[in-house]
């Protein structure tokens, strides 16, 4: 086995409170839209928990953003500009996933410190954090204080649009957290992308050498 | 005495003379006019009369002489021969009038007399031998007298004994006095309708009025000594409309927030029940504002009696009625005296709210989200009338204009296209109300036609059921749960010709329809609103976010022997 240092702790630190803060937006977003059907905590409670994680996350995401806009780390969201190789790694990949893992096949993404994410991570972590992720809190923001914020929401088209938009974001993000915490246990271990996430090293399993025949 | 003074003239003698002479002539002249009323006038005496009237006199100068009538009142047979012998009816003589008196029986106790006002009803009747009942119409003056049988008779407003030239006592009274003449009597006129109109003021009332210091024609301009036109009215009401154009010459200003009122826009669509000036202030008894912000003198109570009820029993009613806190709202301190606006439409009550209960907003912001946001959909009884039914009113909003939109007069096109979008009357649902306001944006790009949510009361009554802040909603599961209550009923409505809002009713699925993001965007309450739609597709995310993982790990753990294999093979291959 061989450890890579590839989550530096920015990366780490963001990650877990992000991590918990949205596991907690989700509880507490479920909870604030079905009283009566979840009553854990109070609506009221639930609101300002609600809001208080929210400018957590918001915090937390631009730590995200200016650690990978300031360093040479943003290398892992490079996209691949050849569509042709893109769409043919990414279907590798998939098909690894729906296919190959069942055979035992290997991972066909290697993972290094400037690659460690494979194409359908590298697009769809994108799609979440540059896109869905920005939105709702945007969307968030303005359900914060709708009156401060009127403007917008009217041009929007009102505040049940925008509240629309963010309960379908809710819905995607929910979907996503967990297939993503599923994903992670799919290291050479359960717990090793996990451990990785932790330590801020991923023990990478040794290359067999290439047969020349091959 | 005139010659005598001739022999002593000098010049400043002659001077002095024409000064006392000048002197002489003006009382000459103007002491009958100032004293033509008075009853005791000396300058005629009672011995000018004729043998016969000092007769009658004999006994009926008697102040104390009066016989008992019918009803128990006392009917005096007092006459002041002095009076009568200047009357300008003098050479008449008693027996000229009291044709029915029988010296050779008289007094006649056995003749029972009902009461005095009969009596003078009876003896007036001599005056018509001489002045005909056409001769009277001809004045205008006695239209009412002659129109009504029950009107005062000739001797109450002209007196009996001591009547006088009428253009000398004209010229004698002032002239409140010459009109409360007749009108401090009762007497009333015959209207177009089966209605009696009045005509009866009472003085002390007037007196103690705010216009106390007025006379008649200061309001009654078309009106004097000399000019009593006859007016002909089809109705009370009528006359109470017309009417107010008198308190107008002096309260322009007040008038002007008159006509833009609810009130006036009713009078004006021709509901003759809505009030005009005197239905609130009175005529003749205008009582000063005071008066009329007392629990008591509120005239809005006369219309509005059971939203007053709801009013008095409320914390503000309470707190004026029992606490003496009269700085308590009351009716016109919310709805305003003059102008009295809709009340469920536009901002002002919320702001009369707010402009006595400054500290609220803070007060909210300290403890519920979103709170202008709140104050801005939601009505103030909603909450702090605990115990009324709450409904949701979706008004047609012109979004570019940034008003209410109103229905246009004499084109009821809202009710057309609600019932047009409604064929089967059973409320409007999503996509009937996405249609209507599909309806109203049609060809119409210089507006935008949408729906403006807000959540209030049902009734007006409801709306004045304010308690005090302890007992106020503030759990917010009242709202933010499905099925509460305020989201059961549903009405869209537009603003009436009136300024009143016009409402038809809606299925309460018009707030949960997914269509309802386009239809009702500016309206969304969390959880009691929510969109079914995204409940589903929330479930079906949860079963597939714990769904896939699960059958992908079972599909591993029956593959697991190729897993197994693969790595062998993995090894086999290393060196």
């Amino acid at each position: 086995m061989q450890r890579i240092y590839i989550h530096p702790l920015p990366v780490r630190i963001w990650h877990w409170i992000n991590a918990s803060g949205f596991v907690a937006m989700i509880l507490t977003g479920i909870q604030i839209r079905y009283v009566g059907l979840v009553d854990l905590i109070s609506f009221e409670a639930a609101v300002d928990l609600h809001n208080w994680i929210g400018f957590i996350l918001i915090g937390n995401f631009f730590v995200w953003l200016l650690f990978y806009l300031f360093s040479d780390k943003i290398k892992v969201y490079h996209p691949e500009l050849s569509p042709v190789k893109y769409f043919h790694e990414s279907f590798r990949q998939l098909q690894y996933y729906g296919y190959g893992i069942f055979k035992g096949n290997p991972n066909p993404h290697h993972v290094s410190a400037y690659h460690k994410f494979n194409p359908v991570q590298s697009m769809s972590y994108q799609i979440v954090m540059l896109l869905i992720v920005p939105l709702q809190f945007y969307t968030g923001l303005l359900l914060w204080d709708v009156k401060r914020f009127s403007g917008t929401v009217e041009l929007f088209g009102g505040v049940r649009v925008v509240d629309t938009v963010h309960v379908l974001l809710f819905i995607v993000l929910t979907a996503f957290i967990f297939i993503h915490a599923y994903l992670a246990t799919l290291g050479h271990t359960p717990t090793a992308h996990i451990k990785a996430m932790i330590t801020g090293y991923e023990e990478i399993e040794e290359e067999p050498e290439q047969n020349p025949s091959q | 005495m005139a010659s005598s003074r001739k022999e002593g003239a000098t010049a400043s003698g002659t001077f002095h003379t024409a000064l006392v002479t000048a002197v002489i002539a003006a009382f000459l002249v103007l002491f009958p006019v100032a004293f033509m009323a008075a009853p005791a006038a000396t300058d005629v005496p009672a011995d000018s009369l004729s043998e016969e009237d000092a007769t009658c006199l004999s006994c009926h100068s008697d102040e104390g002489l009066e016989k008992a009538t019918a009803n128990g009142e006392m009917l005096s047979l007092h006459v002041r021969g002095e009076a009568f012998a200047r009357s300008v009816h003098n050479w008449i003589g008693c027996a000229g009038c009291h044709t029915n008196v029988d010296l050779e029986d008289h007094p006649a106790a056995e003749r029972a007399i009902d009461s005095p006002r009969e009596f003078a009803a009876q003896a007036s009747r001599v005056c018509s031998q001489c002045h005909s009942e056409a001769s009277l119409k001809d004045g205008p003056e006695h239209h009412a007298q002659v129109s009504n049988a029950d009107g005062p008779a000739c001797v109450e407003c002209h007196e009996a004994h001591s009547i006088e030239k009428i253009e000398q006592w004209k010229a004698s009274v002032e002239e409140t006095a010459y009109c409360l003449t007749c009108h401090g009597r009762i007497l009333s006129v015959p209207l177009g309708s089966s209605e009696t109109h009045s005509l009866f003021i009472d003085e002390a009332v007037l007196r103690q009025s705010v216009h106390l210091d007025h006379e008649c024609a200061d309001c009654h301009i078309v009106f004097s000594k000399d000019i009593h036109e006859v007016r002909a009215f089809a109705s009370e009401r009528e006359h109470s409309i017309v009417r107010a154009e008198v308190c107008r010459q002096c309260h322009e200003e007040k008038f002007e927030l008159y006509q833009g009122s609810i009130h006036a826009a009713l009078i004006d669509e021709g509901d003759l029940a809505a009030p005009v000036c005197t239905d609130c202030h009175g005529s003749h008894s205008v009582g000063p504002t005071a008066a009329y912000e007392t629990i008591t003198g509120v005239p809005c109570k006369n219309c509005h009696e059971a939203v007053f009820d709801a009013y008095a029993a409320s914390v503000h009613g309470q707190a004026r009625s029992k606490l003496g806190h009269f700085e308590a709202p009351i009716c016109a301190d919310c709805h305003r005296a003059h102008d009295v606006s809709v009340a469920s439409v536009g901002d002002r009550l919320k702001n009369a709210c707010l402009g006595c209960h400054m500290g609220a907003m803070s007060a909210h912001q300290a403890w519920l989200p979103n709170a202008e946001r709140h104050l801005e959909v939601v009505s103030c009884p909603a909450c702090h009338a605990p115990a009324a039914q709450r409904r949701i009113d979706l008004r047609l909003y012109d979004s570019v204009a940034q008003e209410l939109v109103s229905e246009q007069e004499g084109a009821p096109q809202f009710e057309n296209r609600v019932r047009s979008a409604d064929a089967k009357g059973d409320g409007l649902d999503a996509v009937a109300l996405w249609k209507l306001l599909r309806e109203f944006n049609r060809d119409e790009s210089e507006r935008k036609t949408t729906l403006q949510g807000r959540l209030e009361v049902r009734t007006g009554v409801e709306a004045h059921r304010l308690s005090d802040n302890t007992k106020a909603i503030r759990d917010c599961d009242s709202c933010h749960r499905e099925g509460a209550e305020p989201f059961q009923s549903v009405a869209v409505s537009i603003v009436g010709p009136d300024g009143r809002p016009v409402h038809y009713g809606a299925q309460k699925e018009v707030l949960t329809s997914v269509i309802s993001v386009d239809s009702v965007g500016g309206f969304y309450a969390i959880g009691g609103t929510r969109i079914k739609l995204l409940d589903v597709l929330l479930v079906l995310a949860l079963f597939g976010g714990i769904s896939v993982p699960i059958g992908h790990l079972t599909l591993r753990w029956l593959f697991r022997k190729f897993l197994n294999r693969g790595a062998r093979e993995d090894a086999s291959k290393s060196p």
